[in-house]
C-alpha cells in the first residue's frame, strides 16, 4: 500500500507538469506570455481576445501546480531515508516546498482575477497582470533553497547504497541557480530580463519543467528499489 | 507492506543506516563505490558544471543577439567600458586558477597542508583584487548615469557580470571552506579539492568569454 | 612525504602565459587599437581566440586531458555549439 502512495506520489510531479504546460497554453501564457511592455489597453486586449480560453487555462494552471504537493511529501519520505535521526533537511524541504506550491498558485489565481472583468478600468486589469506574473516568477527564494536542501542531503548521503544518485543532488544545485535571473524581473519591462525575457520566462520554466521531471523519475527509482525484494537499498547496516 | 520497518526512527522505528553526521562536508564524495580517479571532483559535478554552461551559452548569444538587433547602442554603450580594466581582471582571474592547479598538485603530491593552504590564500587574494576592481567598474559606471536599465548592453553587462560575480563569491567560499578542513583534517581529500578546482576554473573560463564579448567585441 | 620539487610544472606556467599573452593581445586587436583589420574580422577573430583560451583552461587546468571520454565529449560539445554560435553571431554584423 505505502510503495503505491509514495508511487502515485512521485507520479503526481509529472501530471503537474503536463496539466500546468496545458493551462498556460490555453491560457496564451505559453510560448509567449504578454510583455511587461504592454499598455494597460494591450494587457486588457490579452484577456478580451479569447476570455473563456484564458479563465480555462488559467484555472487548468491552477489545478495542476497543486499536483507538486505530492511529489514534496514522497521527496521528503525519501530524504527521511537519507537523514535517518534527525530528519532536519526534510522538514526544512517540506516547509520549503509547502510554501513553493502556494507561490505557484496563488499567481494562478491572480491572473484568473484579472481575466474576471473584461469591463474593469484597463489600469486595473493591467495592475493585477503585472502582480499575477511577477508573483510568479520572483519569490526564487523558496525555490532555490528547496534545491540546495534536497542537494546537501543527497550529496551528504554516505550510505554504500544511497538513497538517490548523487547527480541528482548536483542537477538540484544547478537548477537553483537557473532561478537566480528571475529575480531581474523586478526592474525591467523589457529585454531578456523582464518577466517575457528568455532569462526569466524561458529559463524558469525549463528549470522547473526539469526539476518535476528529475525529481518524478528519480523518486519513482528510489521507492522501487525501496521495496525491492532483493537485499537492497532498505537493508540496514548491521548485516554485517 | 506497512511494518514497523516503515517508520523512521524518531517515531520508533528501525535505526536508520548512515545517518549525516556533518553537513559541512557537501562536497565530499562517498568514498564507495570509487569513482574514476580520471574525473576531476566527480561525475555528478559535471551535471552542474556543464548546466551552468550551458545557462552562460545562452546568455552570450543573447548578448551577441542583442548587438545583432541594435548594432549602435551596444557599440556605444559598450565604448564607456575600459578594456584595460577588464584586460587586467582577466589576469587576475587566469593568475588564481595557475595557483589553484599549484594548490591541487601540492596536495595530490602531499605537501604540508601549510603550502596548500598558502596556495589557497593566494587564490582568495586575487579573489579581492578582481571584486575591488569590478566593484570600482560598476561604481565608475553608475557614476556617469550609466546605469542597467539605460541600454540593453548595460542591463547585459550588469547581470551577466553580476551573476559571475556571484559565482566567484561562492567559489571564495568554497576555497575559504576547503582551506580551514584540510588544517583541521589530515584526511585526504584529493577528489573535493579537485571538484573545487574545477568549479573555480569555469568561473575563469567564463570570464574569459566575457571579456572577450563585453569588452572587446561589443564594442567593435 | 615529498616536499621538494617546483609547485608547478613548466607545461602549466608556459600555458598560463601564453593565457596571459592571448589576453594582451585580443585586447590590442580591441576596438580603436593596434591592428586595424575590419570590424567583422576583429570581433570573429577576438572570439575565436578567447575560446581557445577556454579550450586551453579546460584541457590544462581542469585536467579534461586525462579525462575519460564522456566528459572529454560533453565539453567538447559544449564548446563547440556555443564556440561556433557565438563566433557566427559575431561575423554576422
Amino acid at each position: 500500500m505505502t510503495k503505491h502512495v509514495q508511487l502515485a506520489c512521485a507520479w503526481s510531479g509529472l501530471v503537474a507538469l503536463v496539466v500546468a504546460l496545458v493551462g498556460f497554453t490555453v491560457a496564451g501564457v505559453l510560448p509567449f506570455p504578454p510583455g511587461a511592455d504592454l499598455s494597460a489597453e494591450q494587457t486588457v486586449r490579452f484577456y478580451a481576445d479569447d476570455p473563456a480560453g484564458a479563465r480555462i487555462g488559467f484555472m487548468l494552471a491552477s489545478v495542476g501546480v497543486g499536483l507538486v504537493a505530492p511529489l514534496i511529501g514522497v521527496i521528503a519520505v525519501q530524504m527521511l531515508r537519507m537523514e535517518g535521526r534527525t530528519p532536519i533537511l526534510t522538514f526544512t524541504q517540506m516547509v520549503l516546498g509547502a510554501v513553493t506550491v502556494v507561490a505557484l498558485v496563488v499567481p494562478t489565481i491572480v491572473l484568473n482575477v484579472a481575466a474576471f472583468r473584461p469591463e474593469r478600468d484597463p489600469e486595473i486589469t493591467q495592475a493585477l497582470t503585472d502582480l499575477g506574473f511577477i508573483l510568479f516568477f520572483t519569490p526564487v527564494m523558496p525555490f532555490l533553497l528547496q534545491n540546495v536542501v534536497i542537494a546537501v542531503a543527497v550529496l551528504g548521503d554516505r550510505s554504500p547504497t544511497p538513497v538517490l544518485p548523487r547527480w541528482v543532488g548536483w542537477a538540484n544545485l544547478w537548477i537553483g541557480f537557473v532561478f537566480v535571473p528571475a529575480l531581474m524581473a523586478y526592474f525591467f519591462r523589457s529585454g531578456p530580463f523582464a518577466w517575457q525575457g528568455v532569462f526569466v520566462f524561458w529559463l524558469g520554466f525549463v528549470g522547473y519543467g526539469t526539476w518535476l521531471v528529475v525529481m518524478s523519475l528519480s523518486v519513482r527509482r528510489a521507492v522501487l528499489a525501496q521495496y525491492a525484494p532483493a537485499p537492497t537499498a532498505t537493508a540496514s547496516p548491521s548485516m554485517a | 507492506m506497512t511494518t514497523d520497518a516503515d517508520l523512521p526512527h524518531f517515531l520508533g522505528g528501525p535505526p536508520e543506516h548512515a545517518a549525516v553526521d556533518d553537513l559541512g562536508d557537501v562536497g565530499d564524495p562517498a568514498p564507495r563505490p570509487p569513482s574514476d580517479p580520471r574525473v576531476p571532483g566527480e561525475p555528478g559535478l559535471w551535471v552542474f558544471l556543464l548546466g551552468d554552461l550551458t545557462v552562460f551559452g545562452a546568455f552570450f548569444v543573447g548578448v551577441l543577439v542583442s548587438r545583432l538587433r541594435e548594432p549602435e547602442v551596444v557599440r556605444e554603450s559598450a565604448a564607456h567600458l575600459r578594456p584595460a580594466l577588464g584586460a587586467l581582471n582577466t589576469v587576475v582571474l587566469l593568475t588564481s586558477s595557475l595557483l589553484m592547479v599549484a594548490a591541487v598538485g601540492a596536495h595530490r603530491s602531499g605537501r604540508s597542508a601549510a603550502v596548500v593552504r598558502r596556495l589557497l590564500l593566494g587564490v582568495l587574494a586575487c579573489t579581492v583584487v578582481f571584486a575591488a576592481v569590478k566593484v570600482g567598474e560598476y561604481a565608475h559606471l553608475l557614476g556617469a548615469g550609466l546605469e542597467p536599465t539605460t541600454t540593453v548592453f548595460f542591463t547585459l553587462y550588469f547581470v551577466l557580470t553580476g551573476i559571475h560575480l556571484l559565482h566567484l563569491v561562492v567559489g571564495a567560499g568554497l576555497v575559504l571552506a576547503l582551506t580551514r578542513l584540510l588544517s583541521r583534517s589530515s584526511r585526504r581529500r584529493v577528489a573535493l579539492v579537485r571538484g573545487v578546482a574545477s568549479y573555480w576554473h569555469m568561473v575563469d573560463l567564463l570570464r574569459i568569454v566575457l571579456f572577450g564579448l563585453l569588452y572587446l567585441v561589443a564594442a567593435s | 612525504m615529498r616536499t621538494a620539487g617546483p609547485l608547478l610544472g613548466r607545461r602549466t606556467t608556459l600555458v598560463w602565459a601564453a593565457l596571459v599573452a592571448a589576453t594582451a593581445l585580443s585586447w590590442w586587436l580591441g576596438p580603436g587599437r593596434g591592428l586595424l583589420l575590419p570590424t567583422r574580422v576583429a570581433a570573429g577573430v577576438v572570439l575565436l581566440v578567447a575560446w581557445v583560451k577556454v579550450w586551453f583552461v579546460g584541457a590544462e587546468f581542469m585536467e579534461l586531458r586525462a579525462a575519460p571520454p564522456w566528459l572529454r565529449r560533453g565539453v567538447a560539445t559544449w564548446l563547440t555549439v556555443v564556440g561556433a554560435t557565438t563566433v557566427v553571431l559575431a561575423i554576422l554584423v
